[in-house]
């Protein structure tokens, strides 16, 4: 185990480098200038001068990268351009609502996603697996900022249900803030519940057919426990990936949720940052996004050696 | 451009006695109720004296005031001011201040908050380059302030007046040894009706009454007159997504929707519970002419392009509603004092056979012309492709490069040789010496020169009579009519939607007023 976590933290250490060369790199490639945003297209030359000069702008790529990575490895992101603040504090001020979207998303998603695929497996090729296949489908191939605006406009608009928007945070008004997540964790979480779905499904059906279930089953063990306790603990290797994964993007799939809902969660920070070319600020949230897939996945390859005692963790 | 250029006007001083809603209320129908206004953007900074951004002005005139504002024709009215006067050399200009005035913090305004208010502004705006003339500015006793200048000018008064961002009267023990952009949440204390209660970034502004305010005398007109607190409460929230205001403004989870879509304008006017208001004006859309590199060097085809234009089809595509635009030559808006029909003649002539002959005449080799917009600005966008369509009628070839707006600025000012005509949108209301910067040959803003141009606008700055300054700007607006190297296309108007329980509000500027705005039924 010790050797395991020491090559993942190796690596997660090279992962997140790239991903500050990658970022620190791309945004400054696309055309603009934080001066534009901050100045005005009728800045003059002089004070644009100026403003990249306070900023260090005007300095080469490299030193700037070098400079900038140098704080990084301090703790230090940067200070943002437009919020004229630490991008740690911006970041810090609007994780709670980012991580709130999330976990909550990924419960809908997991719950919906197990569920519908248990379901399916076990009546499998009946219409109620077609239905299901129908329902994954759906939620695969729907965009989520299309999903949203739907909800919005029935639940919101048209039967005045839910809020369209905004955020109350749990510790502050528990039923208001279930209230406020709903539809946005429903339309983030549901896309990621198709993919479950379907590899629970396909995992499902397999450990159905194992011999041990058969040997269970001529026991005389219930079926639910069959199904459950049998079954599923077999099959949930490739389900346990799968939601790791889920719960990677959905992080990062916050970003277009968080703008339709009016979340101010680190996604719409990342997007308006993005707008307003404000660099720091895309670094900072890019590297955080980073993190956190990295970490996910850590934590998702030590929870197989929990469902499976048979697995065993490596350095390699 | 979209931003800094709500400039800057007048030269004489009109007192704040012109402008709308005279027939307000000089005590509240009603005291009390909050309103939930969501607006397109979140403030970076409440430090707003620091601030360029339309969301920290939006939000800086309910907390803070300056010595002077702007009125319902957007010129210079008095606020914290009670009088001023100027000396007869035009270079020193005495403040007296209006008796009573308290902070949020319920200490007294005094001339040297003011001192220290301006010193901070002239060190820390990225508006201080428009107080360059300002030589110094002392306290004379406790309410009288002296401001002296360099040399005179016409344009001090109005831009001491401009909102965004104003010159901020603020307690001097809270500002003094605080550098830009780092005043802290407790520290944002100014004189105005509301006071801040809660910043929550990209959450919420939340303000609230101010009981101790004492509104300046006088009817309410632009931002200044008599502004009444009767709503107890207000939230300015950050909706950047424009189908969430108005889904959310349907809903009834919002009060108030700022800059909404041409397309909802029929529906939310339909709706129950819900009124519309016009905001009249929002931008003049102009496109730019490369009169210094590519084919559109050839005056003839500049010509051709101003002769062939159908204006009204463009503001059409543009604002998307018949009542959300009007034609209009003027380089300023007919509700400035500077509007002027000279060069009218040339404007949308729509001419599609003088066009075509002077397309031949020019010796158009069929290259296509580089139009480059922005996509971040609907109208501008829509107004682009129509504006194209009808190029490619007067027998154009073109091509369209839609980008976001910073790209488009980019391209726009540094890369002269990569496109033929660009867009933009302005909004010049306070002083109109804010052409200054986009017309002078010196600074580069446009691919366009003249020496008539420049000693026009040189005279303008320092002329001190009105009516002869605004002469000027005729002449240089009947040049550009001349030279073509920008065609406006027309005036386009903003729509916000608000609750109907909301009495008494009145658009104006960019900025949603809602003092002497009062709830019916108090929620």
């Amino acid at each position: 185990m010790t050797g395991f976590l020491a090559s993942r933290a190796l690596s997660l250490a090279f992962v997140l480098w790239l991903v500050t060369m990658i970022a620190f790199v791309v945004i400054r490639l696309a055309p603009g200038d934080p001066s534009a945003i901050m100045l005005g297209s009728d800045a003059t030359p002089k004070a644009v001068a100026e403003f990249r000069a306070k900023y260090g702008l005007d300095r080469p790529i490299a030193v700037q990268y070098i400079a900038w990575l140098g704080r990084v490895v301090r703790g230090d992101l940067g200070t943002s351009i437009y919020l004229g603040r630490p991008v740690t504090t911006a970041i810090l001020e609007r994780l709670p609502v980012s991580l709130t979207l999330t976990l909550a998303a990924f419960v809908i998603a997991v719950m919906l996603g197990v569920t519908l695929g248990l379901v399916a497996a076990y009546w499998h090729d009946t219409w109620v697996d077609r239905a299901v296949s129908v329902v994954a489908a759906l939620g695969l191939s729907m965009p989520s900022f299309w999903l949203g605006i739907c909800l919005i406009y029935l639940f919101a608009v048209r039967w005045a249900l839910l809020p369209s928007g905004g955020f109350v945070e749990p510790w502050v008004d528990p039923p208001a803030s279930l209230r406020h997540l709903l539809l946005p964790a429903f339309a983030l979480g549901y896309l990621q519940s198709g993919l479950i779905a379907r590899m629970t499904r396909t995992s499902m059906l397999e450990a159905l057919r194992g011999d041990f279930v058969r040997t269970a089953r001529s026991k005389g063990v219930a079926e639910l426990r069959v199904v459950v306790k049998h079954a599923f603990r077999n099959a949930l290797i490739p389900v346990l990936t799968v939601t790791g994964i889920a719960l990677a993007v959905l992080f990062g799939g916050a970003v277009v949720i968080e703008t339709v809902f009016t979340l101010p969660g680190v996604g719409r920070l990342l997007v308006n940052a993005v707008v307003r070319r404000d660099y720091a600020v895309v670094q900072g949230t890019l590297l955080l996004v980073a993190l956190w897939y990295v970490l996910v996945n850590i934590a998702v390859d030590i929870l197989y050696t929990v469902s499976d005692p048979r697995v065993r963790l490596r350095a390699s | 451009m979209l931003r800094r250029l709500m400039t800057t006007v007048v030269l004489l001083l009109m007192l704040a006695t012109s402008g709308a809603s005279g027939a307000a209320p000089d005590r509240c129908p009603v005291q009390g109720g909050t309103v939930r206004a969501a607006m397109a953007g979140s403030p970076p900074t409440l430090d707003f004296v620091t601030s360029f951004a339309a969301q920290a002005r939006d939000i800086g005139v309910y907390i803070y005031e300056g010595l002077v504002t702007i009125d319902g024709n957007y010129d210079a009215a008095p606020q914290l001011a009670e009088r001023w006067t100027t000396s007869a050399d035009g270079k020193t200009y005495t403040f007296h201040l209006r008796k009573g005035v308290k902070f949020h913090d319920g200490s007294p305004v005094t001339a040297a908050d003011v001192v220290a208010s301006v010193e901070r502004f002239r060190a820390q705006s990225p508006r201080k380059a428009d107080l360059s003339m300002v030589a110094g500015a002392r306290a004379v006793g406790n309410g009288t302030v002296e401001i002296t200048l360099s040399q005179p000018s016409a344009a001090f008064v109005p831009l001491m007046a401009y909102p965004g961002p104003a010159v901020a009267i603020m307690p001097k023990k809270l500002i003094e040894g605080v550098a830009a952009g780092k005043l802290p949440q407790s520290s944002v204390i100014g004189t105005g009706p509301y006071r801040l209660a809660e910043w929550i970034p990209d959450k919420h502004v939340h303000l609230e009454r101010f009981a101790q305010y004492s509104p300046a005398p006088g009817d309410p007109s632009g931002y200044a007159g008599r502004r009444l607190a009767c709503l107890e409460h207000i939230y300015f929230l950050p909706v950047p997504e424009v189908s969430s205001r108005v889904a959310g403004l349907e809903s009834g989870d919002y009060d108030y929707g700022q800059n909404l879509p041409a397309e909802t304008y029929s529906r939310l006017t339909a709706t129950k519970g819900l009124k519309t208001v016009i905001l009249k004006p929002y931008y003049e859309i102009v496109m730019h002419l490369n009169t210094q590199n590519g084919a559109l060097k050839e005056w003839k085809l500049r010509r051709a392009i101003q002769v062939g234009l159908n204006e009204d089809e463009i503001m059409l595509a543009a604002a998307g509603d018949k009542t959300l635009y009007r034609l209009d030559p003027s380089l300023f808006f007919k509700e400035q004092y500077w509007h002027s029909n000279v060069g009218a003649n040339r404007y949308d002539e729509h001419d599609v056979a003088k066009a075509k002959a002077l397309v031949k005449e020019g010796g158009y080799d069929g290259s296509p012309l580089r139009i480059i917009t922005t996509s971040d600005f609907q109208f501008i966008y829509n107004a682009a492709l129509a504006m194209e369509s009808q190029l490619r009628q007067l027998g154009f070839t073109t091509k369209v490069q839609a980008y976001d707006y910073p790209t488009m600025i980019d391209i726009f000012r540094k890369k002269r040789g990569d496109w033929d005509i660009s867009y933009n949108a302005f909004s010049i209301r306070t002083d109109p010496g804010g052409f200054t910067f986009v017309l002078k040959s010196e600074s580069g803003y446009q691919p366009y020169a003249s020496k008539d141009v420049d000693a026009l606008l040189e005279k303008a700055l320092v002329e001190r009579d009105r009516k002869a300054r605004a002469k000027l700007y005729e002449q240089i607006q009947d040049i550009l009519y001349k030279d073509i190297p920008m065609i406006k296309h027309g005036d386009l108007f903003g729509f916000d939607a608000l609750r109907d329980r909301l009495q008494g509000f009145e658009p104006f500027y960019t900025t949603p007023r809602f003092w002497n705005v009062w709830s019916k039924d108090k929620r």
